[in-house]
């Protein structure tokens, strides 16, 4: 069943997270009065999962506190399938925030080639965004897994 | 924006006034007092029943309780005028003090009215409000010297300026329009436009959102229902589309629409004519469709959840909006308005913004589009200090951060020629390949079809 409330979905892979997608990711639902989804994305059933799941719940943790309506789902398995299922499931997305390695964003084919998210292309409902610090502003990261 | 004139010749279409007050009894006896005397009205006991009302209706008049819920006389009498400057507004009070008045007059008020209303006293400013409402429309017509009035699409840029194009070349057309664009990029509002520059803008434009009703509500609300036909149903109540007739109906989020209500909207396109809930006794109704959707309709065809039959039938003029950041130079244009309206919101005075400020919203990619960027400067009028908007007014997300988009490939979308091949082969197949049968589908005579079919390489 497809879900039609609008909302900002922050998307996240494991091994590189970044703090400063949740922060934008925040002002931005309060600017568009929209609620955020966290979709954590893992490549395999592996004993990580655990980990990314308490790391997901943290993450959420400010997005709660600035009374922002949040949910979070971690999915393991092909990353570009499980993407694609999820879209099919929840259409109604106003933005997709990406919170993981910038170096394949540029424009998502300037960037790594064979990364999976480039293989989606034209595929996304929505635009995708990811912020990044400006120079003097601290850069922080988390290394999940 | 509105004509609110009758032509030479045509019958004079009634005076609409939205009469808003808490009171039961006193909006009773003001409808009765109006209807009396020929004037339509429509009535709303909150606040936010009368916002909905102005959004979904065009009205002449609006004669408004001060005193209301959390949205009072003062937050409808803003509303009205940034929806339809030309439309006039009456307060009426039984708090009459100086400063509200003040109040009221400063944000646009026609007039301000103490109660008890005496009739003849209302009459006369009604009439008088009326009167400078029409004189308003005329003078802007007798301006505008037969051009088309976009005052309220902003923007100078390129990607706007073709849209205003498209405005302008379907506005003696009747044929349905799909505006396809992400969220906040105005949709709705250029759907109003294409009302207002066609035939159909004396009649109503209303707007109808299909994300947000279950089915059996969204029936009720559009088709309307008879005596009986549900439990607690006891009168016959005509629908949204009924009262619509003769003007335009907006279907915002169309890829929501259940299947079962898309077949109701395609008997409703095709046959011209409507089931209440509970009858089988047609009613004829004649409504021109503007929808719009930030999905793919295309894919939501090719995946069986929207009807094909039905694609075709709303996507006659597909229109695709630009993102802001498509069309950047119109920022500046676009942060001056909306500074200008917050200005008068907050009673403060702005000259506008810092070279730096500027810089910063020029440079942002606004995933939320027009509606991102209305947010930003409104709240960075409410932070301002001093005259102009400064850098650090902006939110603190884009002052810190810079943003990379990344859209969805043009190329993913279809040209209306491929729109157009695509539907006359769907028609063909329907029709076995009989061209005479096409033709007459299609609403162009054989010839036309032939030389099509030429063009476009068909296989005979």
């Amino acid at each position: 069943m497809m879900t039609s409330k609008k909302k900002i979905l922050v998307l996240l892979e494991e091994g590189f997270i970044r703090e400063e997608s949740v922060r934008y990711s925040i002002e931005l639902a309060r600017r568009l009065e929209l609620p955020v989804a966290l979709l954590m994305l893992v490549s395999d059933e592996s004993n990580i999962l655990q980990a990314e799941e308490a790391l997901v719940k943290r993450l959420m943790e400010p997005i709660v506190q600035a009374r922002i309506e949040v949910t979070k789902e971690v999915c393991s398995g092909d990353k570009a399938t499980e993407l694609l299922k999820y879209l099919a499931a929840n259409s109604s997305l106003a933005t997709i925030v990406w919170g993981s390695d910038t170096k394949m964003m540029g424009k998502l084919g300037s960037g790594k080639p064979h990364h999976w998210l480039n293989r989606l292309k034209g595929q996304f409902p929505c635009s995708i965004v990811s912020p990044v610090p400006r120079e003097g502003m601290s850069n922080k990261k988390i290394t999940g897994g | 924006m509105e004509d609110g004139s009758a032509k030479i010749g045509e019958k004079p279409e009634p005076r609409r006034i939205l009469i808003v007050d808490d009171e039961e009894t006193a909006l009773k006896r003001m409808q009765r007092l109006m209807e009396n005397r020929g004037y339509e009205t429509h009535t709303a006991t909150k606040g936010k029943q009368a916002l909905d009302l102005l959004k979904a209706l065009s009205f002449d008049l609006v004669l408004t309780d001060l005193v209301l819920d959390s949205i009072d006389g003062l937050a409808i009498l803003s509303y009205t005028k940034k929806m339809s400057p030309d439309t006039e507004v009456v307060i009426v009070t039984g708090y009459a003090s100086v400063d509200s008045a003040i109040q009221a007059t400063k944000k646009g008020a026609f007039h301000y009215l103490q109660k008890p209303i005496r009739p003849d006293e209302l009459f006369h400013i009604v009439e008088e409000a009326l009167l400078k409402r029409g004189l308003k429309t005329r003078v802007r017509e007798l301006e505008q010297g037969g051009q088309t009035d976009f005052s309220n699409i902003i923007g100078s840029s390129p990607k706007t300026q073709a849209v205003k194009a498209v405005i302008e070349r379907i506005k003696q057309s009747e044929a349905n329009v799909l505006i396809t664009g992400e969220s906040g990029t105005g949709k709705e509002l250029i759907a109003r436009a294409i009302h207002q520059h066609s035939r159909r803008r004396s009649q109503r434009f209303l707007a109808f959102n299909c994300a947000s009703f279950v089915d059996e509500l969204l029936a009720n609300e559009l088709f309307g229902h008879v005596r009986d036909a549900y439990t607690g149903a006891t009168k016959t109540t005509p629908g949204l589309l009924e009262s619509a007739d003769g003007g335009t109906v907006f279907f915002d989020e169309v890829g929501d629409m259940s299947p079962s209500m898309q077949a109701k909207i395609l008997r409703v396109i095709q046959e011209k004519e409507l089931f209440r809930v509970g009858s089988s006794t047609p009613v004829p109704v004649d409504i021109r469709i503007i929808s719009a959707t930030n999905k793919d309709l295309k894919k939501l065809v090719d995946a069986g959840i929207f009807r094909q039959d039905l694609y075709f039938r709303l996507n006659v003029i597909a229109l695709k909006l630009p993102t802001l950041e498509q069309r950047k130079d119109d920022i500046p244009q676009l942060g001056m308005f909306f500074l200008k309206r917050a200005a008068d919101r907050m009673e403060k005075s702005f000259n506008g913004f810092s070279e730096e400020a500027m810089g910063l919203l020029m440079n942002y990619s606004y995933p939320g589009n027009i509606r991102e960027l209305e947010n930003i400067v409104e709240r960075a009028a409410a932070m301002a200090q001093g005259e102009r908007i400064e850098l650090q007014d902006l939110p603190p997300d884009i002052r810190d951060f810079e943003t990379v988009a990344f859209r969805r490939d043009k190329s993913s979308m279809k040209t209306l020629s491929e729109i157009e091949e695509e539907y006359i082969h769907w028609v063909l197949k329907q029709t076995g390949h009989n061209k005479t049968q096409a033709a007459q589908i299609l609403g162009i005579d054989r010839v036309s079809l032939y030389r099509k079919l030429k063009k476009l390489e068909f296989d005979e």
